[in-house]
């Protein structure tokens, strides 16, 4: 069944590359995504084989509590749908580092954007191939290394053939295959562990696992600073930022709202992927707990969901399920590296290096570029995953480290479309600062684990360095204009701005 | 309260979170906010 899935992908990415024309097919799908396929691919691309791995490590981990209300997304996409994203939809771009390049108007910080969205996204990438390994490696009785590989050449496939147009076909598809998941694993969770009567099966869990259904879970409430991330507070505090950070800013999210139609499908996309991403949430992290006190001891939190299917579930519909988890990782995947290709096809070679080439070679060109590209960093990044896939945490690690990049731009990106009083400088600093505070605060947090975790001390300083900053002077001409294209026809209209179109 | 009661109420507001979305869609439809190219 999951070889079956596998091909299916693959042959959809290859008769959906015949829809691509030109770049802006490939990078944007022309921005012609309707409500349907955006939803599909925002909850495909933002799930991930995480959401049945790592983070369901969470529930199983530490309980209940700090598996269902760690979606700061849910919080910041309200944001999206109705302040950023209709002003991101209305520049028509292609990738995030044009749009700080369109909204501030120089190329350095585009340039800036570009490293900062390649580094998130690889190590991002890295998190992903790994949960598909745990994921696929047991039930496909293969190793986990082996299993890496093999979703590695499957993601490289349909996304450098397809582009965009792939990845949001494949990521539609996908969504309804785990959305099926979640909604088989559910009631089989909830009638095994010997009891047939679930609220027997509850009384039972409160029992063995005191602390299952509530806040905190197996965690402490307090009784740790909260930049520990050793309680409750602290650990639930840093998923809210880091998860309200990637839900606003992004590659996986700001990607989907470019390839929109127009700014109100990106509202209505996000509103729908609201509801299904608290159904998806609440339907798999609920059967942790009745997973946890029936599995052996040596089941560990990854693995746990995994257990669970090859263990009660007839192999037919394991495969149907294990396919929607594989599937998750890989749309992740593939819109990891459809970014990474196109921000350096599009906003590094292309600018840098073809000023000089006609405008009908330069198309194509860019294409192969960013093909190339894509191919190159899925190679190496399965390479990286070769190197250590055993850690029980390594999975969320590895996705709240990338994640947490993204922080980094958020300042620049949102204050910016909100406030014409923001300036070049500030937003270039900001974005620089905090990144570079970001890896060397996260250095020091391998060093000493009493460090504040990096997140703690990005967050607020990305905000300061950019409130700071932007008091040194007045924004120029080309910034305010900047500002102007993200604003809607009603906005100018309040204000008397007829200068610029679009 | 007990952490029980907590955990619910929580529960509750994130399972809110789509109604105010909604809510909030509809009233900038109705103000004509979005830049309509349908």
């Amino acid at each position: 069944m999951i070889v079956l899935s596998f091909a299916v992908f693959i042959v959809v990415g290859y008769f959906v590359s015949r829809k691509v024309k030109n770049s802006e097919d490939y990078y944007v799908m022309g921005h012609q995504a309707g409500t349907l396929l955006t939803t599909g691919t925002i909850i495909a691309s933002y799930c991930s084989s995480a959401f049945f791995t790592g983070i369901f490590a969470m529930s199983y981990n530490n309980g209940l509590g700090s598996g269902i209300l760690n979606y700061g997304c849910l919080v910041t996409w309200i944001i999206l749908m109705f302040v950023l994203g209709p002003r991101v939809s209305r520049m028509k771009v292609w990738t995030i580092p044009e749009i700080l390049g369109k909204r501030y108007g120089t190329d350095r910080i585009r340039t800036l954007a570009s490293v900062l969205l390649i580094f998130a996204c690889a190590t991002y990438l890295v998190s992903i191939f790994v949960a598909c390994g745990i994921a696929l490696g047991p039930p496909l009785g293969i190793s986990t290394k082996a299993a890496i590989i093999i979703s590695g050449i499957v993601v490289l496939i349909f996304s450098v053939s397809g582009g965009m147009w792939g990845v949001v076909v494949t990521d539609t598809m996908m969504m309804f295959l785990f959305l099926a998941a979640a909604f088989i694993g559910f009631p089989v969770a909830l009638t095994h562990g010997g009891i047939n009567n679930p609220m027997e099966l509850v009384a039972v869990i409160n029992e063995k696992l005191p602390g299952t259904f509530t806040a905190s879970g197996y965690l402490p409430m307090f009784g740790n600073p909260i930049w520990s991330g050793g309680g409750f507070v602290g650990f639930i505090t840093m998923m809210i930022i880091t998860s309200g950070g990637v839900g606003l800013t992004s590659s996986l999210t700001l990607s989907r709202v470019m390839i929109c139609k127009n700014d109100k499908t990106v509202a209505r996309s996000f509103m729908l992927a609201q509801i299904l991403l608290i159904v998806l949430a609440f339907l798999i992290h609920t059967t942790a707990p009745f997973i946890k006190i029936v599995a052996p001891a040596d089941v560990r939190g990854p693995s746990g969901y995994i257990w669970m299917l090859t263990q009660w579930v007839p192999p037919v519909i394991t495969g149907v399920i294990l396919a929607g988890i594989a599937a998750a990782g890989l749309s992740t995947a593939s819109t990891l590296l459809q970014q990474t290709g196109s921000s350096v096809g599009n906003d590094i070679i292309a600018k840098f290096f073809m000023k000089n080439i006609p405008a009908d070679q330069k198309d194509k060109k860019i294409l192969n570029v960013s093909r190339l590209v894509m191919g190159i960093v899925g190679v190496v990044m399965v390479l990286v995953c070769m190197i250590d896939v055993a850690g029980d945490f390594f999975v969320l690690y590895s996705w709240a480290f990338a994640s947490g990049i993204f922080m980094c731009w958020l300042p620049a990106i949102v204050v910016g479309a909100v406030s014409k009083k923001v300036t070049e400088p500030a937003a270039f600093w900001s974005t620089l600062i905090s990144l570079i505070v970001y890896l060397i605060n996260w250095v020091l947090t391998l060093v000493n684990p009493q460090v504040p975790h990096q997140i703690f001390i990005t967050a607020p300083l990305c905000f300061i360095i950019l409130f700071v900053v932007m008091r040194q002077r007045k924004p120029t001409e080309r910034e305010v204009d900047g500002f102007w294209k993200m604003q809607s026809k009603q906005y100018k209209k309040t204000h008397g701005y007829t200068n610029v179109e679009g | 309260m007990s952490e029980a009661a907590n955990f619910m109420i929580w529960t509750a507001i994130v399972f809110a979170l789509p109604v105010i979305s909604g809510i909030i869609y509809l009233h900038c439809c109705k103000t004509g906010y979005f830049d309509d190219e349908e």
